[in-house]
């Protein structure tokens, strides 16, 4: 277990969620008898809004919340995709599992470091991609697995990262690979756009 | 026995809407006989009825511990007030993939379950909770349920039969430990997934301080099917009255064909993985297999081959293994065993929550030696250190985690300890640590 610090944010960084994210909060608020429960919601909201979750951020939720920041940060340091630094555009996970590792994800990772010129838990500069090594994605059969932002895609190979990274250089938008492709598109995905 | 198995593999419960495309559509699922088995209950059946037909079949928890559906439904005390379903589709177990495939590609069968499981007990709230990562399940359970509430199959007065229940999803955010049904509920109430000691069960106090059922996204799909074609014909399929029904196996590895398996319990091990999953990748031997996710203690091509273990709760259980999740990882003669251990070691290390000190050190010191005889740095004392960590992970602790770290690297070093001795012995790994960390 690393022990990361409260990060104290300058004095100056305000942080206060758009009108029409508050509005989504409260919907989300509504699901649950106890306010409480709507605070990890919350928290990747703000972390989708802000980029990552800052001290002024937790403050915010803290006044929500009507908890002291502290109690915040306790539940942000408990999950591994609450983050407290800002990840590249397109956020490599890779799986580093058993069942992942037995197909090959050593190689997958080599293959993303060198294509991306980053190492696992780097940011690149421009700030277009980020790379993690995470745990079990729970995709095992389609290892090894990798996910991009919100997709997955399973049974990836180093031919596979060559033409996502160069599509996604482009601006072009990757459909993911195995069981998610069934799933409704992402909001903001133009079914009508989908080539990929 | 195998020949009445052997006429059931072709029965799919649970993924028999798997190659259906149009399944994660309500007039799908509607079309291939989806929600009649809330038309025949709803105001119809008595729901006391509802658990003695779930006691019937047999219906045990698909989520790891194997317990009996229906009696956990009748720990629900009869009392007024609040009561709760949490879904638990926290899948994270490693080798684990069905709850994922389940959500994607038949979302409207497990709110059927759902709805199901909240009349027999009396409920009228349920929360899937479901796994962070898994965004793209998480649309289809919401589409799903869009569509349902549309129909009149979830929300007030369901099909006008007095009955009413809210489900919503809640999307977890990072952490293993969730998927423990006390740790999925503080997470659900917003806090560090912390599980709670035991006693009181949740089905006493459970979320916000209400008696609470948690129920596998496997678990509840089956439901339907249950009520549409009675529990004699549930409890008919699979090796016997105590394993009834079938598993999604989900086989990782070294094999031809990985991927989700829908089979009657009571096949052998050997069977799902030569008949099914078209055997060992490349015609290598096979050294060892996981059979229940990550905590299940490995077995040995010994014990598939020749003692020909099934995989039902029991033949595993009285192995020294366990069913687990059904997560099925396969391993063949190239992978070194002490890797093996060393990455789930570290894995357990990295999820432990660290409330206990026994579980949030003995992971750590686990992962530390393996990780150090992997390296060829390991000394002849770890061995004597690895057992005295396994005896004193086991029973010490509020949660399983620390008895699961325990029994997956007390498998290996019990069951390969030639390997562990190789590796301190020579100094270095002897596979060349095929996959490095």
């Amino acid at each position: 277990m690393s022990v990361d610090r409260f990060p104290h944010s300058p004095k100056e960084e305000k942080f206060k969620f758009e009108p029409e994210v508050r509005a989504e909060l409260d919907r989300i608020i509504e699901k649950y008898p106890v306010k409480r429960s709507a605070l990890i919601p919350a928290l990747k909201l703000g972390q989708k809004q802000n980029g990552f979750i800052s001290s002024a951020v937790m403050q915010h939720l803290a006044d929500i919340f009507e908890i002291s920041s502290m109690e915040v940060w306790g539940v942000v340091t408990f999950y591994s995709m609450l983050k407290t630094h800002p990840l590249g555009e397109f956020h490599f996970q890779l799986c580093n599992n058993l069942s992942c590792a037995l197909m090959g994800s050593a190689a997958l990772l080599k293959a993303i470091e060198t294509r991306l010129g980053i190492k696992a838990g780097e940011r690149r500069e421009d700030g277009k991609f980020s790379i993690e090594k995470v745990e079990c994605l729970g995709a095992c059969g389609g290892a090894p697995c990798i996910q991009i932002n919100e997709d997955y895609f399973e049974r990836a190979t180093p031919e596979m990262i060559e033409d996502i990274v160069s599509a996604l250089e482009k601006g072009e938008y990757v459909p993911p690979v195995g069981a998610d492709e069934v799933a409704p598109p992402r909001a903001g995905v133009e079914v009508g756009k989908v080539e990929g | 026995m195998t020949q009445r198995l052997d006429a059931l593999v072709e029965e799919k419960i649970v993924s028999a809407r798997f190659g259906n495309a149009e399944a994660p559509n309500i007039t799908g699922y509607e079309a291939s006989g989806g929600y009649e088995a809330i038309r025949k209950i709803l105001g119809k059946t008595d729901p006391k009825d509802v658990t003695e037909i779930v006691k019937t079949s047999g219906l045990r928890g698909r989520g790891g511990a194997g317990f009996p559906c229906g009696l956990k439904w009748s720990f629900i005390p009869d009392i007024e007030g609040p009561k709760y379903l949490t879904v638990n589709g926290d899948e994270g177990e490693p080798g684990t993939f069905k709850d994922r495939e389940l959500m994607l590609r038949d979302p409207h069968q497990l709110i059927e379950g759902i709805i199901i499981a909240c009349y027999a007990v009396g409920i009228e709230k349920a929360y899937i909770y479901i796994r962070g990562e898994f965004a793209a399940p998480g649309r289809a359970v919401d589409n799903a349920l869009a569509e349902a509430y549309g129909r009149g199959y979830v929300g007030q007065n369901i099909l006008g039969s007095g009955f009413s229940c809210d489900i919503y999803t809640h999307m977890g955010a990072g952490a293993y430990i969730c998927g423990e049904e006390t740790g999925l509920i503080e997470s659900l109430e917003g806090k560090r997934g912390h599980p709670r000691l035991k006693p009181p069960f949740p089905a006493v106090v459970g979320v916000y301080g209400c008696p609470t059922v948690v129920n596998n996204v496997e678990t509840l799909s089956n439901l339907p099917h249950i009520i549409n074609k009675g529990p004699e014909w549930f409890a008919g399929i699979g090796i016997d009255e105590r394993n009834t029904g079938t598993r999604m196996y989900c086989v990782s590895g070294h094999v031809e064909k990985p991927g989700l398996y829908e089979l009657p319990l009571g096949l052998t091990l050997e069977e799902v993985i030569n008949e099914h999953c078209g055997g060992m990748r490349g015609g290598k031997a096979l050294k060892a297999v996981i059979p229940g996710g990550a905590s299940a203690p490995v077995l040995t091509a010994k014990e598939v081959f020749e003692d020909k273990i099934r995989m039902d709760f029991d033949a595993l259980a009285q192995a020294g293994s366990m069913g687990g999740s059904g997560g099925v990882i396969v391993m063949d003669e190239t992978t070194c065993m002490v890797q093996a251990a060393q990455r789930l070691a570290l894995f357990y290390e990295y999820e432990s929550c660290g409330q206990c000190s026994v579980c949030r050190e003995g992971t750590g010191w686990v992962a530390g030696i393996l990780s150090r005889i992997e390296a060829g740095r390991g000394v002849p004392d770890d061995m004597t250190t690895l057992a005295s960590i396994d005896i004193n992970m086991r029973g010490n602790t509020i949660c399983v985690l620390s008895d699961a770290c325990a029994m997956m690297f007390g498998a290996f070093v019990k069951k390969f300890k030639s390997e562990f001795e190789a590796h301190i012995e020579s100094g270095r790994c002897p596979h060349g640590s095929p996959f490095p960390a």
